[in-house]
């Protein structure tokens, strides 16, 4: 009775992000802010503006909005760097950066929602992280070569008719 | 094959189509120039396309939002809902959502009615048409709001200012308030003092929480749960032991393909290829989670171990859960949670864990708790994902193993009986004479009166046999009868025991020390499980009950299904009575929150049987429901004890023992 329940005091829990993928997720934002940010005005306060608004809503409270408001952030300071003409190596690994911040943060909060911080989850999180990362530098390496083999003077007529493909494409595989 | 998935496939085509013609144009360019329009217009128009469809794309997102299997707090023990929630509920349709307003204010209204005149009943002593007369004159009150609450009056206005100060309660629910305070306040009923400060703010419990978290709040939450679920309506039996349920898409990607078409008609308006590019991030990754397959679970083989399976209630018990993945493929993404039951707490550790598991991988976590009356056998819930994260299955294991936790009779609580008792002897004082221990009279002798209690001192001084009566002592025979219907699983608090762990853990005290004495126990339960076992004494008999304690579905400490629940009730006049002997008394365990128990002990105790109400007392008094729920209990304890029923109103805080000499003090007087 009474007396029972105070020897033993209920586990409290924990429902924050976990803490590895957190990490992981502010490590990605900084590299997509400082791949994006210095070569723009403009991108400045949108890229480190994203990073904090992303680790507030890992570390301070749990918040999916925040997180994918972050992202978006470094998101625009990707394709502002990218008006001022920054060259395709350095978008790519900002911009996968930033994916891998946004998909990171998310299982952070997945698993603190589901399992919560004060469990065992490190070797969900690692694998998680590694396949994302894989998938982002395959997609990389892929989208540079493809750019390096399609460079050079081609025929508007070509351009257009590839632009309409990937807009078709891409909707077909929309999430 | 749905229509979405047509669509999909029919713009993959098109755009098929459209990327050779495209890439040949690129290639080879001269057939194909001379037909196709060379102008940036198109080019531009695609980017355009691409660029609202991203717009549209970030709304869907933000609209559909993250999706996942919502786990309750398996750690923490299930919490019941306090005694008068149900008014809350009632109130809180009628004042926010609007929701039958003439049918629930007439049934506020009659229940405060009913209250207020069982309390003037109580304090004028008249007669219930008196009572009514003077509810309906409104001179039981001082408070002319809560006087013109039954006079047909109208609820006092809120002033603006109250308003603007973001007094978000209604003129209705501060009405009912001021009428339940005053009620409780000519009953005599201590309620909170500062009532304005301790209603509602986060504390009126799991039901109205539920409710008002229904719309817009994200996340999943703990379910404050009354029921537990494990399975939803969709689920799918695999094996004996697994159940799957709905495949849930979590939306964890939804919007990576926003980044894409944005990136795509950004990069095309302002002429920079470079961002174009970007775009093969989006394509992948939305290809990554599109080629998302579920993971098969059934393969999953889960065992359970406990330090000790065999445990008295309080007593803390290891718990080792060890999964394996029998199947031959990688399950990258696996989250396990182990259910533990409703009214076990975890004390250290965690019953959670998530991991990967390769083929023939095994994963272990271990965690305490501490045991709680009952068999108990429970499923665990594994969470499985592909890599991306974007699909997930949920299944539910059913785990061999079970613990029994049966609690033992102790002899702490001693419980005064009635006078009522049975032909055998015992040790309870009657008022009869006969032969004993205590002096109780001296009377004429007759014949056959044996030798040895005549009174021979009188003999040699008058000449004349008298013969000396001892006070005769005889067993008790009792019937612990327990009130283990829906309307008894309630407690004050969030996470306290319900009243029937209460009402058994006290008849576990008083079981002990009543057998003790020769007296003869046996036990019942009014609920949907016939329930009986005869009033007996003996080892074996004791056993019986201990194991009845433990496991009978009647007292069970997870309250009824929904189901078993709809129609039948076991009528305790019926099937109770027609097994007691007529020499039986009863003690009767309710929190009495309804009036059925009320009517029960009523009809028990004029058909005979001397009744004792123990009653542990679950109200609180945070809300006006809550408070209301005290008045009307307090209210049938008056009832009962003015039919000389005895009640021992048992403080859901202090000790069965402290709450037991109070009774007998009273009694004794």
């Amino acid at each position: 009775m009474s007396v029972e329940q105070e020897e033993f005091a209920t586990v409290t829990v924990d429902h924050s992000p976990t803490r590895l993928s957190s990490i992981a997720a502010v490590a990605a934002a900084v590299v997509a802010a400082v791949t994006s940010a210095p070569f723009a005005l403009y991108a400045i306060p949108l890229g480190f503006g994203g990073i904090a608004v992303l680790a507030s809503g890992l570390f301070m409270g749990s918040s999916r909005l925040r997180v994918t408001m972050g992202a978006a952030g470094l998101f625009l300071s990707v394709l502002i760097a990218g008006l001022f003409g920054t060259g395709p190596e350095i978008l790519l690994v900002s911009a996968a950066a930033t994916i891998l911040a946004w998909n990171f943060g998310q299982n952070a909060i997945s698993l603190g929602e589901q399992i919560g911080s004060s469990s065992r989850t490190r070797r969900n999180e690692i694998i998680h992280a590694a396949a994302a990362t894989i998938v982002a530098m395959v997609a990389t390496g892929v989208g540079y070569g493809v750019y390096l083999v399609g460079s050079g003077g081609r025929p508007m007529a070509a351009i257009g008719m590839l632009s309409l493909a990937l807009v078709f494409m891409i909707w077909a595989i929309r999430t | 094959m749905d229509v979405d998935d047509v669509v999909r496939l029919g713009l993959a085509a098109v755009g098929a189509i459209v990327f050779v013609v495209g890439a040949a144009t690129y290639v080879v360019v001269d057939p194909f120039v001379g037909f196709l329009p060379s102008t940036f217009a198109v080019v531009a128009f695609a980017g355009l396309v691409a660029f609202l469809l991203g717009l549209w794309a970030i709304r869907t997102a933000y609209r559909g939002g993250v999706d996942q299997t919502a786990i309750p707090d398996v750690e923490l023990p299930r919490s019941y809902p306090a005694p008068g929630s149900d008014l809350d509920l009632t109130l809180y349709r009628l004042t926010h959502l609007r929701q039958g307003t003439s049918e629930y204010r007439d049934q506020i209204q009659s229940r405060l009615a009913e209250a207020a005149v069982a309390a003037i009943r109580q304090r004028e002593n008249c007669t219930r048409a008196e009572a009514v007369h003077q509810l309906e004159e409104g001179e039981w009150t001082e408070n002319y709001q809560a006087a013109s609450f039954f006079a047909g009056g109208s609820p006092p206005s809120q002033s603006r200012l109250d308003r603007w100060l973001g007094d978000d309660e209604t003129p209705y629910e501060q009405w009912v308030d001021v009428t339940v305070d005053a009620i409780a306040d000519y009953a005599g009923i201590e309620t909170a003092t500062e009532p304005e400060a301790a209603t509602d703010d986060g504390d009126s419990g799991g039901l109205l929480s539920g409710l008002r978290g229904g719309d817009g709040d994200d996340g999943p939450r703990a379910q404050a749960g009354y029921r537990e679920q494990y399975v939803d309506e969709n689920a799918e039996r695999i094996t004996d032991s697994v159940v799957y349920n709905e495949l849930v898409e979590t939306g964890q990607w939804r919007g990576v393909t926003a980044f894409a078409l944005v990136a795509v008609g950004w990069g095309v308006i302002t002429a920079t290829p470079a961002v174009v590019l970007v775009a093969v991030l989006g394509v992948a990754f939305s290809a990554y989670a599109r080629a998302a397959v579920p993971p098969e679970l059934a393969v999953l083989d889960v065992e359970r171990t406990f330090d000790e399976s065999d445990v008295t209630p309080g007593e803390v018990v290891e718990v080792t859960v060890t999964v394996e993945n029998t199947g031959g493929s990688f399950v990258p993404d696996l989250r396990l949670i182990d259910r533990v039951p409703g009214n076990m707490r975890v004390v250290s550790g965690t019953p959670r864990l998530a991991t990967a598991l390769g083929s023939g991988d095994t994963a272990t976590f271990t965690y305490q708790v501490v045991a709680e009356r009952g068999t108990h056998e429970w499923p665990l819930l594994a969470i499985g994902r592909d890599f991306s994260g974007a699909v997930e299955r949920e299944a539910v294991v059913d785990v061999e193993g079970e613990i029994q936790c049966v609690p033992s009779l102790r002899t702490t609580a001693e419980m005064p009986v009635r006078q009522q008792t049975s032909l055998y002897s015992g040790q309870e004082n009657t008022s009869t004479g006969g032969s004993g221990l205590e002096f109780f009279a001296v009377r004429e002798y007759r014949e056959s009166d044996p030798m040895n209690r005549i009174d021979w001192k009188r003999q040699a001084r008058t000449g004349e046999l008298a013969t000396i009566d001892f006070r005769l002592e005889r067993a008790a025979s009792l019937v612990f009868l327990f009130d283990a219907r829906d309307a008894s699983y309630v407690a004050p608090e969030p996470g306290e025991h319900h009243a029937v762990d209460r009402s058994v853990e006290a008849a576990v005290e008083a079981f002990g020390a009543l057998s003790d004495q020769g007296n003869m126990v046996g036990l019942a339960a009014f609920d949907t499980v016939p329930c009986w076992l005869a009033p007996s004494a003996g080892d074996a008999h004791l056993e019986r009950a201990r194991r009845m304690f433990a496991g009978h579905p009647a007292m069970s400490s997870t309250p009824p299904e929904e189901s078993e629940t709809e129609g039948h009730y076991v009528d305790p006049m019926t099937h109770v009575r027609s097994q007691l002997s007529p020499e039986s008394q009863l003690v009767l365990f309710s929190p009495l929150t309804d009036d059925y128990t009320v009517e029960v002990a009523r009809r028990l105790d004029s058909s005979g049987h001397r009744v004792t109400v123990i009653s542990p007392d679950p109200t609180a008094d945070r809300t006006v429901g809550q408070r209301l729920a005290r008045i009307e209990r307090t209210m049938r304890v008056a009832t009962l004890r003015e039919r000389d029923i005895r009640v021992v109103d048992w403080d859901y805080d202090s000790m069965l023992g402290l709450a037991l000499d109070e009774a007998r003090q009273r009694w004794a007087v």
